[in-house]
């Protein structure tokens, strides 16, 4: 039982990522950026590919893998959605699944569709309570990660300038615009931050399970699943949201059926949304503009 | 009013003759496959261009549907006849127990129900072996047996070119159905609840009843497009009606534009053209669809049948050019 609750909080720590970075994205901007889930799928390949290639250890290649997903990110930014910004979240949704599909397949098109998993030499640490618990090294990394991105993410959010920017900017962007925010450079360090964790998330699944390019589309829901449990634009809400996911996600797996993998935490979601439609921690009335 | 005549007279009389040309070949069945997409884009248009939801789920109505006409004819023997329409009221069904509760959200929310529930349906198509037969799908779906008319004797839907009729019948009689909506009543009061929900409310209208009526609509007919597409390709598979067809069904309102009647047909004949070019090559086919999308929002949201014929216009009309600079 603990084995499994466990599996399930390594699990969530994953989705909390992605699901920080759609929030803060979907928070400061209001872009329903579902083209994470197609970063999330290049950020795993370029970690891979940079540690096949170059020999990278493992640590540098989620860097340099985040530092390209980060650009990427910036890139399709400009491209995408610097031109619809105050349009409807209807046209910045078709913008994003556009995005999606485009990164997703252009992956297939330049790395085929062969399952990858990233290699990882430390396999033999293991963290273990006898009977109890059974915790590779892998999976102790992938929570320190998660909660060290996280935790600079807050400091970053809370004390830096542009932070408070990208504050000013999700609480009203057009006074903000008015007090002399300079937007185009908040969207893109937004942008930067939101694609770097998704880049991030992506080779962490690389390593700890295996990844193909069609895995975006999924990852990239179960965030929003997870972002619209929490509630849209709270980062806390995506913490809280994607542990408990996880941890159902997990249950699900052990307990009830293998089969119907989504059949569960989509209902989940249809649920919560019925029963509070801006989600467990969002604004009562969380109508934009 | 004599050119009006001629521009209906012209394609009904192209629709008609058309699987004399196509045969049995495959110019027919991009027809048979054109046909049905019809359907299914302007339906799902009623819904995106006049009543402002977008619904990335109309796939999956499609699918349940195709396997619930397949199951009913396989697994307990009723003939076509009675499963086209059981299986199109067994869609509406569902879609009005999903419509009550989404409609409590608005917004992105609303998007994030319908592709939760896409993927739910996906995973029953797929989970649920017993019925649908799981990933290797439902085979041997037989083709509708003959029906015998007063006047023209017996008609066989075994071949394409049966079906062809069959299938225009149903394709003509729905879009007569969409376009009397849009004209009527029903039509204005849905623009007027896409364009101000608030003031729609202070007019008197209940936009709750008139969504779900629309989605309820809207998916009847997609179950009943699923079926006949169920029964002509005497197969359904989970992939017919995943994510991604839902997709480019969204793909096909947007390209030739949500809120024009015509639009949406000319968005569906592109993208079958385009999907048929690019048969073998899925990947790049969807790396083309991804970019579409992405540049057609940002430089013609119009949709592409509008600014196209507004190019047109100013081709013929060189010297309207001022005109047009004055508007």
């Amino acid at each position: 039982m603990i084995q499994v609750l466990v599996n399930g909080l390594v699990n969530g720590a994953i989705l909390t990522l992605m699901a920080i970075s759609v929030t803060i994205i979907f928070g400061v901007l209001r872009v329903p950026h579902f083209g994470l889930g197609g970063i999330f799928v290049w950020g795993a390949f370029i970690a891979y590919f940079t540690r096949i290639t170059w020999g990278l250890n493992v640590l540098t290649a989620m860097l340099f893998s985040a530092t390209l997903s980060a650009i990427l990110g910036v890139v399709i930014e400009k491209i995408a959605f610097k031109r619809l910004r105050g349009a409807s979240e209807d046209a910045m949704f078709v913008s994003a699944i556009g995005v999606l599909i485009a990164l997703e397949n252009g992956a297939h098109l330049i790395w085929g569709e062969q399952t990858r998993s990233i290699p990882f030499p430390l396999l033999d640490f293991v963290l273990s309570l006898p009977g109890v618990l059974y915790l590779p090294a892998m999976r102790v990394l992938i929570l320190l990660v998660v909660g060290l991105v996280t935790l600079g993410l807050h400091f970053y959010v809370k004390k830096t300038k542009m932070g408070k920017a990208m504050r000013a900017v999700a609480q009203n962007r057009i006074s903000s615009c008015l007090l002399g925010v300079p937007i185009d450079r908040v969207a893109s360090y937004t942008f930067a931050f939101g694609s770097a964790m998704a880049g991030m998330a992506g080779t962490l699944v690389g390593i700890a399970f295996t990844f193909s390019y069609d895995m975006g589309t999924m990852s990239v829901l179960k965030a929003f699943v997870v972002v619209v449990l929490g509630g849209l634009g709270s980062i806390g809400g995506a913490i809280i949201g994607g542990f408990i996911l996880g941890i159902i996600d997990s249950l699900t797996l052990t307990f009830l059926t293998s089969q119907y993998k989504y059949l569960v935490s989509f209902s989940l979601i249809i649920l919560v949304l019925v029963l509070r439609p801006s989600g467990i921690f969002g604004q009562k009335l969380s109508r934009p503009q | 009013m004599k050119t009006g005549v001629w521009k209906l007279i012209i394609p009904a009389v192209l629709m008609i003759i058309f699987p004399f040309i196509g045969k049995e070949g495959y110019l027919t069945h991009l027809a048979i496959t054109i046909g049905i997409f019809s359907v299914l884009a302007s339906s799902l248009n009623l819904l995106m261009g006049y009543a402002g939801l977008v619904s990335i789920a109309h796939g999956a109505f499609f699918g349940i549907g195709a396997y619930t006409s397949g199951i009913l004819v396989l697994r307990y023997g009723i003939p076509f006849w009675v499963a086209l329409p059981l299986s199109a009221f067994f869609t509406a069904l569902i879609a009005f127990g999903i419509s009550i509760p989404s409609f409590r959200t608005k917004g992105i929310y609303y998007i994030i129900v319908t592709i939760a529930f896409q993927f739910i349906a996906s995973e029953v198509f797929e989970g649920w072996y017993k019925m649908t037969g799981g990933g290797l799908g439902l085979r041997g779906i037989p083709r509708p047996g003959p029906i015998s008319l007063p006047l023209i004797g017996a008609l066989s839907f075994q071949s394409k070119f049966g079906y062809y009729y069959l299938v225009l019948v149903f394709v003509l009689v729905v879009h007569f159905i969409l376009w009397r909506i849009i004209k009527s009543p029903l039509g204005t009061s849905l623009m007027a609840i896409r364009d101000n929900e608030t003031k729609a409310m202070m007019m008197g209208l209940n936009p709750l009843i008139y969504k779900i009526f629309v989605f309820v609509f809207i998916s009847g007919l997609a179950g009943f497009a699923g079926s006949l597409y169920a029964h002509y390709l005497e197969f359904a598979h989970p992939d017919l009606f995943n994510f991604f067809i839902s997709v480019d069904l969204y793909l096909m309102v947007v390209l030739g534009g949500a809120g024009t009647f015509f639009g949406p047909l000319f968005g569906v004949f592109i993208l079958e053209m385009i999907r048929e070019f690019l048969h073998g090559f899925v990947a790049f086919r969807l790396f083309l669809f991804g970019l579409m999308l992405v540049l057609i929002i940002i430089f013609i949201p119009q949709g592409l049948l509008k600014a196209l014929s507004d190019i047109g216009k100013r081709l013929i009309l060189r010297g309207g050019c001022i005109l047009n600079k004055l508007e």
